[in-house]
């Protein structure tokens, strides 16, 4: 298999440059992921693509900042990859529309479930807004009855204030809002790591009121109260949510599914009182506070050990890692690039990433980078 | 507010003050926990042994030490085994151990197991193992309970034999000596082992418990234990079936060879005097010997046989050993015996018992004129014919239905005199009633007696108990304690057969009696016999001095009443007098005599009534 990331060059008519940067390989890519800023020219850019590759599976969504090797980029980028035998490998998509918030019907989520598992690996891009992707992925870790297969992925992203439209995925020149992308991959090898960074900075307390990302107490007292005790700072609240983005909140159990789960803050005191992650909280959940910086996750980025450098990599790394970030935002991606041994890498920064617990228990985290290793099988 | 550098710092100072106090507390709480549990251990009743996960003692509470005799000090590090030492139990130690450490199940040792102190003092324990975990899961070591149970244990036992054995005399009681019984007779169907069973009532042991207490009665029944078991062999089983019932299992033992035994063991009981305070008893048994064989269906079979075998005994005069027969009379009295007893609690259900009367006719002036007379018990079969108690007293004593006759005709009698026409109330003097031996063992009679009197308003001073001399003594504290208490309502009493038993007249003083009915035997020659004749002269003389009216019974002539009358005998009653009649009709002295058969028969299983 081989792979290529093209930095889109910006403006309404990027053909020329798409055919230009596939032009040496002498074909047009067999799969081509993208990922694009929300709105601007995606339409264009998506009928460019059709131009140029009309027989290539075309998948992508939306994404505020991306990825292309070791380039952070806002213009989207573009990730072509070239299948050495057709017979053998091969690239499926399939559409799950969500209905008005709802998660598919259980015979629907059975046939994802399914093909899931009969696949190499397999990749979800989600709507990051409208899409109920915490239900859609606990029934399909259900349906999967403790198997264990690689999957990964990310939540579209928007900019702040979120579009009413969501953060959509595409197929072809399909826009497609409230739906999830699966991606199977046949005959390519998919690793998934699980990039962390966080280390344990409090005690830990248990969540004794909960309701999907909304938690009304901790320890029995209200959220924001035990929020409180942490970040006043000089007798005022720190900027919230902003200073808790460096410091998530991790769920360590006591259920083994919920082990070494990360959840952004996304509302403080809203409703009154309480808190709202990017994520789901449940009741009986322990949770304690982590810390780190933008040091410690570059750090984690560059030591992450890949064994024999992939075909091509994707990375799906927490909006909330960006904040921390701040202006080393580029530095995690360069890190990864550079530990990959430069294969060609794309991705954005997401709303939520999809991956794997140390348990192997398909999760939803916050706060992560899930870095995607694809092999094509017997290379 | 502060740049965001400074604000991060100011939350990791948060940060870190509350881990700090968390841990504080944490640490507090641990502390707290750890004396409690130290505490608690220290304080339950348990033994409590803890291990690491090689199974090397790493705690002990003091009530472990003490049973294990091993203080903490020298314990700590050693092997469990070498601490908790199980005394001759299959179950090893380190095996449950090792159980318990590999598949992090919880043990619960076998129940019979005792546990050897260092000093080698045994208690009976009860005990589980069960692993401890550290937070990850992992088996960090195990945990062993375990009680004292030794009292338990010592206490289940006394139970066990409590269950099984008499309390007084401690020998096998009556449930116990079935389940042997029953071995018996399965030996004797499959292995054909023969044995043989006594069954033993003693003879005088109501005459000690009456005249002496029941003190006595159950000294006398532990003396007759400890002959028993010194007169049995080894091998024999020897139990208490009842108040003053023994039974013995002779094993392996011909029939023979049990005859030999038992008679052995009579001559041992006759041989011993029974002394207690100024009084002294001869013992005598009555005694059914029966061969276990496969003839026997079932223990209630084989103990029937035993009982009719030792009440044929009886019948046959006491002190005397019977060995059963199944012959055709005694089946045939048995199973007559079985009819009667169907026939007599129909006849008590369709109420065709009847009362009849004799006369008793007064013999001197000093007497107040009126009717006397005794009433006789009759019944009436469907086809007219008429049963003297004869035929049927002896199967309602035997089988238990005396005590509901006895009321009947109570009721009856008090009912039938109550609706005559008042004259004749007026006239009466005296109706006597006969009271068996049973009713005066019956708490409830005196209650029933004084319901019937308050019910009906009959007149108590005109009626009149006769109980037999034989009965009233043999039962003498309970025959006081009614007579006393119908006397006190007016209700008078009479000794019937006086003279038969031989009685000392001293237990004349002990009972409220007003007469004595002397037996027609001393009465029948009085005329030619002078030795009946002082007999009688004697009774009358000293009921006479106790001021207590005589009646001679089964008076045949007009010689023998005129020499009654000269002796000074103070009525006459007899078929030559006066045949018995309805008792409805005792007010009538036109109305014909019923020529049922005899009027008058003796006592008892014979008697008339």
């Amino acid at each position: 298999m081989r792979s290529r990331t093209v930095l889109l060059p910006g403006g309404t008519h990027p053909r020329d440059a798409l055919v230009a940067a596939a032009g040496d390989v002498g074909r047009p890519p067999d799969f081509v992921l993208a990922f694009l800023p929300p709105e601007e020219h995606l339409r264009d850019v998506l009928a460019a693509m059709t131009l140029a590759w009309p027989d290539a599976i075309r998948v992508g969504c939306e994404a505020v900042t991306q990825f292309a090797g070791e380039e952070v980029a806002h213009q989207g980028t573009i990730q072509l990859f070239w299948l050495d035998d057709s017979q053998r490998h091969a690239v499926k998509v399939e559409v799950v529309p969500g209905t008005h918030g709802e998660p598919p019907s259980s015979r629907r989520v059975e046939a994802v479930a399914r093909r899931i598992a009969a696949a190499d690996g397999t990749l979800l891009l989600v709507d990051g807004l409208r899409f109920p992707a915490e239900c859609f992925l606990a029934e399909v870790r259900h349906s999967l009855l403790g198997r264990q297969v690689p999957v990964a992925g990310g939540l579209a992203s928007q900019r702040e204030p979120v579009s009413r439209a969501g953060a959509r995925v595409f197929v072809g020149e399909r826009v497609l809002p409230s739906a999830c992308l699966v991606v199977t991959l046949h005959g390519i090898a998919m690793q998934v790591e699980v990039v962390r960074g966080w280390s344990p900075a409090s005690p830990v307390y248990t969540v004794t009121r909960a309701e999907g990302s909304v938690v009304g107490e901790i320890d029995g007292e209200p959220a924001t109260d035990w929020y409180r005790r942490f970040f006043t700072v000089g007798g005022e609240l720190a900027p919230m949510p902003e200073s808790a983005n460096r410091f998530p909140l991790i769920v360590e159990g006591p259920r083994p599914e919920r082990q070494d789960l990360y959840r952004t803050l996304r509302y403080f005191d809203q409703p009154p009182g309480a808190v709202t992650y990017w994520g789901d909280i449940e009741v009986g959940d322990h949770v304690r506070l982590g810390m780190g910086t933008e040091n410690t996750l570059v750090r984690t980025a560059a030591e992450l050990s890949a064994g024999a450098p992939p075909d091509a990599a994707i990375l799906f790394s927490c909006v909330g890692r960006e904040t921390v970030l701040g202006e080393r935002a580029g530095c995690e991606t360069a890190s990864i690039h550079h530990a990959l041994g430069g294969a060609a890498l794309s991705g954005f920064f997401t709303f939520g990433e999809i991956g794997p617990t140390p348990r192997g228990h398909l999760a939803f985290y916050n706060q992560t980078a899930i870095l995607v290793l694809l092999r094509e099988v017997g290379a | 507010m502060t740049g965001p550098l400074e604000i991060d710092n100011a939350i990791l100072r948060n940060l870190l003050m509350q881990t700090t106090r968390a841990y504080e507390r944490q640490m507090t709480e641990l502390h707290t926990e750890k004396e409690l549990a130290q505490v608690t251990l220290a304080s339950i009743g348990d033994g409590v042994l803890a291990t690491d996960g090689e199974g090397r003692i790493k705690y002990l509470n003091p009530v472990a030490e003490k049973l294990t005799g091993w203080e903490r000090a020298e314990a700590l590090g050693k092997p469990l085994p070498e601490i908790f030492h199980l005394s001759e139990s299959e179950q090893r130690i380190d095996d449950v151990l090792r159980n318990c450490l590999q598949d992090g199940r919880s043990f619960h040792l076998s129940e019979r197991i005792s546990l050897e102190r260092r000093d080698g003092r045994v208690y009976g324990i009860e005990s589980t193992c069960a692993p401890i975990r550290a937070s990850d899961g992992r088996i960090i070591g195990a945990v062993l309970v375990f009680q004292d149970v030794s009292d338990k244990r010592l206490m289940a036992l006394q139970l066990a034999h409590q269950a099984t054995h008499d309390e007084l005399t401690g020998l096998l009681n009556r449930q116990a000596f079935d389940g042997h019984l029953q071995r018996a007779l399965e030996e004797a169907r499959s292995l054909s082992n023969t044995h043989a069973l006594c069954y033993m009532d003693l003879d005088q042991f109501k005459l000690v418990n009456d005249t002496c207490g029941h003190l006595a009665g159950d000294e006398l029944l532990c003396r007759v234990t400890a002959l028993l078991q010194d007169s049995m062999r080894d091998t024999d089983l020897v139990a208490r079936l009842g108040g003053d019932e023994f039974g013995v299992l002779l094993t392996r033992c011909s029939l023979e060879g049990a005859e030999r035994q038992v008679a052995e063991l009579l001559r041992t009981l006759n041989q011993f005097r029974f002394t207690w305070r100024d009084k002294t008893f001869s013992v005598g048994a009555s005694i059914g010997l029966v061969p276990i064989t496969r003839d026997f269906r079932t223990v209630a079979h084989l103990l029937s046989a035993a009982d009719h075998a030792c009440y044929a005994a009886k019948e046959k005069g006491r002190n005397r050993i019977q060995v059963y027969q199944e012959d055709d009379a005694t089946f045939v009295r048995r199973h007559g015996d079985m009819n009667w007893v169907v026939r007599i609690q129909q006849t008590l259900e369709q109420d065709r018992f009847c009362l009849f009367s004799q006369q008793i006719q007064p013999l001197t002036p000093e007497v107040a004129p009126g009717l006397y007379f005794e009433v006789l018990l009759r019944m009436l079969e469907d086809d007219g014919r008429i049963h003297l108690p004869s035929d049927f007293i002896r199967a309602a004593e035997r089988y238990g239905l005396m005590r509901l006759i006895d009321r009947w005709v109570i009721r009856s009698c008090i009912k039938t005199l109550m609706s005559q026409p008042p004259p004749f109330l007026d006239l009466l003097r005296l109706c006597s009633i006969n009271l068996s031996a049973v009713s005066l063992g019956d708490d409830e009679l005196l209650a029933f007696v004084e319901e019937e009197l308050e019910a009906s308003g009959a007149p108590a001073d005109k009626l009149c108990f006769e109980l037999t001399e034989t009965t009233a003594i043999e039962s003498l504290s309970q025959a006081q304690r009614l007579m006393e208490r119908l006397a006190a309502r007016g209700v008078r009493f009479a000794l019937d057969d006086f003279g038969t038993g031989m009685s000392s007249y001293g237990y004349l003083k002990e009972l409220p009696v007003s007469f004595l009915k002397i037996d027609g035997k001393f009465i029948k020659d009085v005329v030619t016999d002078p030795l009946d004749r002082a007999m009688v002269e004697s009774i009358n003389q000293v009921g006479h001095v106790m001021g207590v009216r005589t009646i001679a019974e089964g008076v045949t002539s007009a010689a023998v009443m005129e020499r009654l009358r000269l002796l000074g005998v103070d009525f006459a009653q007899g078929n030559w007098i006066s045949a018995p009649r309805p008792l409805a009709a005792a007010a009538m002295p036109a109305m014909p005599t019923i020529p049922a058969g005899p009027a008058r028969m003796p006592r008892s299983s014979e008697s008339d009534r």
